[in-house]
């Protein structure tokens, strides 16, 4: 399993200081977002829980090597400190906190490009793995993205003399991998570069983007003006004309087929170079040899990815372990843990 | 891990096997339908003929890998109504098309109504007017099943395919029911004398398409017997309040399971993914089931699951080129279940690698100690091959929870193109939204 195990050394505890919900409740919700804001942006590392989870009570926990760290909108009888085991269900936020920092400070070949609605954080591998048909005119770039989070897990260790459960805790990191395909030129651009309207015919009643500033919507292409220079587009509410520089192609390059193919051959850049980096990237079809052009599913796809995913994990998570805080060494297992059958 | 027999179907003649394709050539449907079944194509004018004739053509007459055609795979007559060419400036929205109208006015006159088989352009579904839902929603007032299939399904995926992904969802439109599954769910509880298997699910839905802007809340669920009998479906749509939404889907609860007989001892097991359903509607949903149990009397074991369909866990195997087997399932701790609804299954194996399903034990009224994990797992496994949207082996999610973002968006769509429409008129006994 993709899990590697956190282990510790030091102190057998780590200090945080703790605010009662009673105190949060009475925070307006403009002050909650707020301190949240102030924390985030001071990468103070902090667990927010809203009702009670094992034996941690509702509340704030900040963690802070600075002793003298003042929570805003609390006043010091508010604030307790409190003493967690450095393998507990709170302390799991301050190590996704510090990994992330140090990811974030050490590891120029990575950038964060935010976290998932399950709150796994996720960076981008700065080069892009692939582009096409050109690398300096990118229609399509491919990239390699990893995300990680870190989980608790409370296992049954055995009863103590009076028969009373002896709880063990554990922390695990769980980094996963996939394929993030950006588009970089617009239609403007290609009809530019390649002075060949007929090619843009072909995507009459595609899906397209429609970008403008910094938004962007999904929309049907349903006619090209060429004296005007631009398109048509069916948009969820309502029809728009809009300069062929604001339409950009979909992420997914086998909707487009003809199209690129066409494009493929003014570049001489292949579609089937395409289709074989996206198949191969994304771990479903094996390239396509020689003259045989029906694509062959990937055989050993899960074996192939844990190789690569092994190998990126030890790269951008090994490598910033060991992780000092507070007198608690944390390092982590090298390898994936090994499930037996039960 | 699940046994292999988890996995089996049930097909015409009581026969099991474990590929769908298989089971329907060799055995037909686990139910038939009785007479005939009548199609009419809606097509744009000018453009697919040839996909779309090559497309009429293996449905009535197949090919080796659809052999006999729709009659010879659904064991049902099929018969192929006069078609319905819709002019090309009326492709966004074929109601405009006189000829259509005029077909539609016969049609919903008739006491067996054709399925309509629509080719429509590839519009996003959530587009206000997109013909998909646009359609839909009319078709569904006159009680007209409808199939759609966009342009780019026609240009680019095999035809054979998607005549027979596409025979199976109007066989099951129609009222047929193309397998069971061979293995019942078990009692989570030991002492359940029926299991039934309920989906449930609530949608915020914007105000606008991809808007972030909320008005309306849908919902729906979806009720299966143990051996993967669609009971009932129902779907609602309330004012963007968490009271309204909860008291609907109270009531729902209640309707549904109200109409069927459970014995005196029922099992249930609860199936929901996405954030909206949280503490206040599982207790809620706890405190309905409590309510039918002394209503009618009867002993309700139940729990309630939380799927999350997109977890960072991966497990590999070290042989069978790393795919792990479908079935298997890791306990995490007290209350999450990993389980593999893809991998490796008779030789074959799923394109890619495999993500698996996250269950989270979140309420029950048993002891979690007491609740038999293979019967959760079962539930999840065994649903995940109950997709009447196609044939195809490999399906990750159960039906439970499968088509919840479609349901929810086609209900408040209907509702928002028919004001006027009861969603309680909509068929609850089988899959029109396929």
């Amino acid at each position: 399993m993709n899990a590697m195990k956190i282990n510790f050394s030091g102190k057998d505890h780590i200090v945080a200081l703790y605010v009662g919900l009673e105190s949060i409740n009475r925070l307006r919700s403009d002050e909650k977002k707020k301190l949240k804001d102030i924390l985030k942006s001071g990468d103070i590392p902090y667990y927010w829980a809203t009702s009670k989870y094992l034996e941690y009570d509702p509340g704030l926990y900040v963690f802070s090597e600075d002793s003298s760290l003042k929570i805003p909108f609390f006043s010091d009888n508010e604030i307790r400190v409190v003493k967690l085991h450095p393998l507990s269900y709170p302390v799991k936020f301050l190590l996704k906190s510090l990994i992330d920092y140090k990811v974030r400070k050490e590891l120029e070949k990575v950038e964060k490009i935010g976290e998932n609605k399950e709150g796994s954080i996720i960076y981008r591998f700065v080069n892009p793995l692939f582009s096409w048909p050109l690398k300096e005119w990118p229609i399509y770039k491919f990239y390699r993205r990893v995300y990680f989070r870190i989980e608790h897990i409370r296992q049954l260790g055995g009863y103590d003399a009076s028969g009373n459960p002896i709880y063990i805790d554990e922390l695990y990191l769980l980094p996963t991998m996939d394929l993030q395909v950006t588009t970089e030129v617009s239609l403007g651009n290609i009809v530019e570069r390649t002075n060949n309207w007929d090619l843009l015919f072909l995507l009459i009643n595609k899906r397209i983007i429609v970008r403008e500033e910094r938004k962007q919507e999904i929309g049907l292409l349903i006619d090209i003006n060429r004296k005007k220079k631009t398109a048509s587009i069916q948009l969820s509410k309502e029809s728009v004309e809009v300069t062929l520089d604001k339409v950009y192609l979909q992420t997914n390059p086998t909707w487009y087929g003809n199209f690129l193919n066409n494009i493929g051959s003014l570049f001489n850049s292949s579609y089937d170079k395409l289709l074989d980096s996206f198949g191969l990237m994304t771990y479903r079809y094996e390239p396509t040899q020689g003259a045989q052009k029906k694509r062959k599913a990937f055989r050993n796809a899960p074996a192939i990815y844990l190789e690569h995913l092994e190998r990126i994990a030890k790269e951008v998570f090994v490598n910033v372990f060991p992780i000092s805080y507070l007198d608690v060494n944390y390092t982590i297992s090298e390898h994936f843990i090994m499930l037996e059958e039960v | 891990m699940l046994g292999e027999n988890f996995f089996s179907l049930r097909f015409g003649g009581n026969n099991p096997h474990i590929i769908p394709k298989r089971g329907l050539i060799d055995h037909g449907p686990f139910r038939r339908i009785e007479g005939s079944l009548r199609v009419r194509f809606i097509r744009p004018e000018g453009i697919l003929e040839e996909q779309i004739n090559k497309l009429k053509d293996v449905l009535l007459k197949g090919n080796d890998k659809f052999p006999g055609g729709f009659e010879g795979v659904y064991r049902v007559k099929l018969e192929m109504l006069k078609e319905v060419i819709i002019r090309k400036d009326k492709l966004g929205n074929p109601l405009n098309d006189d000829k259509f109208k005029k077909i539609l006015c016969e049609d919903k006159e008739l006491s067996v109504k054709p399925i309509y088989v629509i080719v429509v352009p590839p519009y996003p579904r959530w587009f206000k007017k997109s013909p998909y839902c646009l359609l839909k929603a009319y078709l569904t007032r006159y009680n007209i099943m409808s199939q759609m299939v966009t342009f780019e399904t026609l240009y680019t995926k095999s035809l054979v395919d998607t005549a027979f992904n596409m025979a199976n969802a109007i066989f099951a439109k129609a009222g047929g029911e193309p397998w069971r599954l061979w293995n019942k769910v078990p009692s989570f509880s030991g002492s359940g004398e029926r299991v039934i298997i309920i989906g449930t699910g609530l949608s915020n839905v914007p105000k606008e398409p991809g808007h972030v802007e909320y008005n309306r809340y849908a919902g729906f669920v979806v009720l299966y017997s143990d051996e993967g009998q669609l009971l009932s479906i129902k779907t609602f749509v309330t004012e963007y309040s968490r009271e309204s939404a909860l008291k609907e889907l109270k009531r729902v609860i209640i309707e549904s399971l109200n109409k069927f007989s459970v014995g005196k001892e029922v099992d249930i097991i609860i199936h929901y993914s996405g954030k909206n359903i949280g503490g206040l509607e599982e207790k809620e949903i706890a405190e309905t089931l409590k309510e039918i149990e002394r209503a009618r009397d009867i002993r309700v074991k139940y729990i309630v699951l939380r799927i999350i369909t997109n977890p960072l866990y991966r497990v590999f195997s070290l042989s069978e080129n790393g795919y792990p087997p479908i079935g298997l399932y890791i306990q995490i701790g007290e209350k999450l279940i990993l389980t593999y609804t893809l991998g490796s299954f008779s030789g074959m194996v799923p394109l890619g690698v495999p993500t698996p399903l996250l269950l989270s034990l979140r309420l029950s009224n048993i002891p979690l100690e007491k609740v038999d994990r293979e019967a959760l797992v079962a539930s999840i496994c065994e649903f995940a091959r109950l997709n009447w949207r196609g044939v195809s082996v490999f399906n990750r999610e159960p039906v439970t929870i499968k088509y919840s973002r479609l349901l929810a968006y086609l209900a408040a769509s209907i509702k928002e193109e028919m004001r006027d429409l009861d969603l309680e008129s909509l068929p609850s006994d089988r899959a029109w939204f396929l």
